[in-house]
């Protein structure tokens, strides 16, 4: 359960800081040079919570992922079958 | 659209309303053409038990919130007193002209660009040039759609068409059979149930229906108009990344997400019941396609009961024929009823619009289809306010109203008209690719209005990012988007804009 936990975090993590860094760039993309500074903190404190959730909540997404994976691949196992 | 001074308005719905309270702030001269005697549309001409199917805070204009005192769910009659306020509030009752029906649109003669707009009114036919001229009639017409069935002529009871029934009168102490499936079906069977003998649906399909409140609990803006629930979407048309990648490796989350929601819903509305025949109200399609067809509705708590208690009998079927005495359905039964209801819908119809401009906007089975579901770059100075339905279309056309005026006062910036017609043919293929078919699937939006919304933010120059606060990051992925979140943009009064993309 902890390495499951670890590792859900630590994947959770790895995305999380894509995700932060693709959110910061596309918040400083839209900043004007009037408010430069103000939209920066901006991009910088979204980034910051979306490296944060996903960290806290990568296990939680982990386990979400692998059950929608198997319960998908079993429906679509059965409905193959019965297409058969 | 340059030079804009004088504009006609077509239609005194929220659309209409909107649009001219908008750009008379702007400083525009305005006419608002309603061909009925009231204010309001559709919310002006309804039956009795009509009503608002959204909570009041997802349906009222962001600058002009319902009062506190109204109920929670609108009843029509409110909200078209809410709209008289609304027009006398901001002070432009002096632009609206009742009674007045729009016979023709012809680009103007005199060289000007504009349209040269003829009205038959109390005072008799006038012609009158606007240099831009916005319709905001909707996605229908006045003309029922009444599809006609073998023996109807022999069929000694009557047969009406939704809009013919505004109380229950033709409806009491009878056998009634409601045809159809969606919010008007829904609302006269309701009213059926009490002072009818029998009450029948007749459809050929069901929809998944939105509860007012998930699993009981969680009201349903929660699950449909936050970020998060629109990522899980199908595609949208320009989709971001990351919702590239959820849609990607991260399918069976989204499969997952969904089909707990089906689960939810079917428990709740006891979907799989048995209805006549055996059959049942479960939907064929997935419930994040089905939601962006024709017959999604926000159900009334009350109304699956009366389907479970046998007060109305639900029959998943088409009529094949009229009788004396009643209808006989494709599945062979027959049933005695002395009043049918079809609650069918209506036809487009944009008879007054010339025939070049209706060449332009072309023939296609599923509606037109326009730029930023406004525009359409061969019609130079018309615009169409209305043709996107969301959620809380209030708030979409109120967000239309102010691109528009944007747009004339020069601060959006229009693509050429190559551009233009490319998006036009993107966006066609993209809802053609996965949303069900329907006479307005052009129009349709629903769930994705949130990416809708944040692109006319982004064609004005305003940060798409409305939420504020410690927590705005996470309001942004989980709390609902809705009307008051715009407030400010609606007014017209935004703080520091950020660079169009």
């Amino acid at each position: 359960m902890a390495l499951f936990l670890w590792i859900g975090s630590a994947c959770g993590a790895i995305l999380g800081l894509s995700h932060a860094l693709y959110l910061y760039r596309q918040i400083a993309a839209r900043c004007t040079t009037a408010d430069a500074a103000g939209i920066n903190r901006r991009g910088l404190y979204y980034a910051i919570w979306t490296f944060a959730l996903w960290t806290i909540f990568g296990s939680y997404v982990l386990a979400f992922w692998l059950l929608g994976a198997t319960v998908y691949a079993l429906v679509r196992l059965i409905l193959g079958q019965r297409a058969a | 659209m340059k030079d804009v001074r004088r504009v006609a308005i077509i239609g005194a719905g929220i659309a209409g309303l909107v649009t001219a309270k908008t750009l008379v702030a702007q400083g525009l001269e305005c006419a608002v053409f309603e061909r009925g005697d009231r204010l309001g549309g559709v919310w002006a001409d309804g039956y009795s038990n009509f009503g608002v199917q959204a909570p009041k805070e997802l349906y009222e204009f962001p600058d002009w919130p319902m009062p506190k005192a109204a109920p929670h769910f609108t009843p029509g009659l409110i909200f078209q007193q809410y709209l008289e306020n609304y027009v006398d509030h901001f002070e432009f009752r002096s632009c609206i002209r009742l009674s007045v029906c729009v016979t023709r649109l012809e680009p103007r003669s005199d060289g000007n660009s504009g349209w040269t707009v003829t009205t038959n009114g109390n005072t008799g036919h006038r012609t009158e040039d606007f240099d831009l001229v916005v319709i905001a009639t909707g996605l229908y017409s006045d003309v029922p759609n009444k599809p006609s069935f073998p023996g109807e002529a022999e069929y000694r009871g009557v047969i009406l068409h939704n809009s013919e029934v505004k109380t229950r009168d033709p409806l009491q102490g009878r056998n009634v059979a409601v045809v159809g499936y969606g919010k008007s079906a829904v609302d006269i069977a309701f009213e059926a149930a009490e002072v009818a003998k029998d009450v029948h649906m007749v459809f050929r399909e069901t929809h998944w229906p939105v509860p007012r409140k998930v699993a009981g609990v969680l009201p349903f803006k929660w699950g449909a108009l936050s970020r998060m629930a629109s990522a899980f979407l199908p595609l949208y048309q320009r989709s971001t990344p990351v919702e590239r990648l959820l849609h990607g490796v991260g399918k069976p989350l989204v499969w997952v997400f969904w089909r707990t929601f089906e689960i939810i819903i079917r428990l709740q509305c006891r979907l799989g019941m048995k209805i006549a025949n055996g059959k049942n109200l479960v939907p064929a399609a997935p419930f994040e396609t089905d939601t962006n067809g024709e017959g999604t509705i926000v159900t009334p708590p009350e109304f699956y009961p009366l389907l479970q208690q046998g007060r109305i009998s639900a029959h998943r079927t088409e009529i094949a024929r009229f009788t004396h005495n009643g209808i006989v359905l494709q599945d062979g039964t027959e049933l005695e009823v002395d009043c049918v209801v079809l609650a069918t819908g209506w036809k487009s119809d944009f008879e007054y619009l010339s025939d070049d401009a209706r060449a332009a906007l072309g023939t296609d089975e599923d509606g037109f289809y326009l730029y930023r579901h406004m525009l359409h770059p061969d019609l130079a100075n018309l615009a169409f306010i209305g043709r996107a339905t969301a959620v809380s279309n209030i708030l979409t056309h109120s967000l239309q109203a102010r691109w528009l005026a944007e747009s004339i006062a020069g601060r959006v910036i229009l693509p050429e008209r190559n551009a233009m017609l490319g998006e036009i043919d993107e966006i066609k293929a993209w809802k053609r690719s996965w949303m069900p078919y329907s006479p307005v699937r052009s129009t349709r939006l629903f769930m994705h209005a949130q990416h809708y919304h944040d692109e006319l933010m982004r064609d004005i120059g305003i940060d798409p990012l409305r939420k504020r606060g410690l927590f705005a990051p996470l309001k942004e992925l989980l709390a609902p988007y809705q009307p008051a979140d715009y407030q400010a943009i609606v007014a017209g009064n935004w703080e520091t804009p950020i660079k169009p993309l």
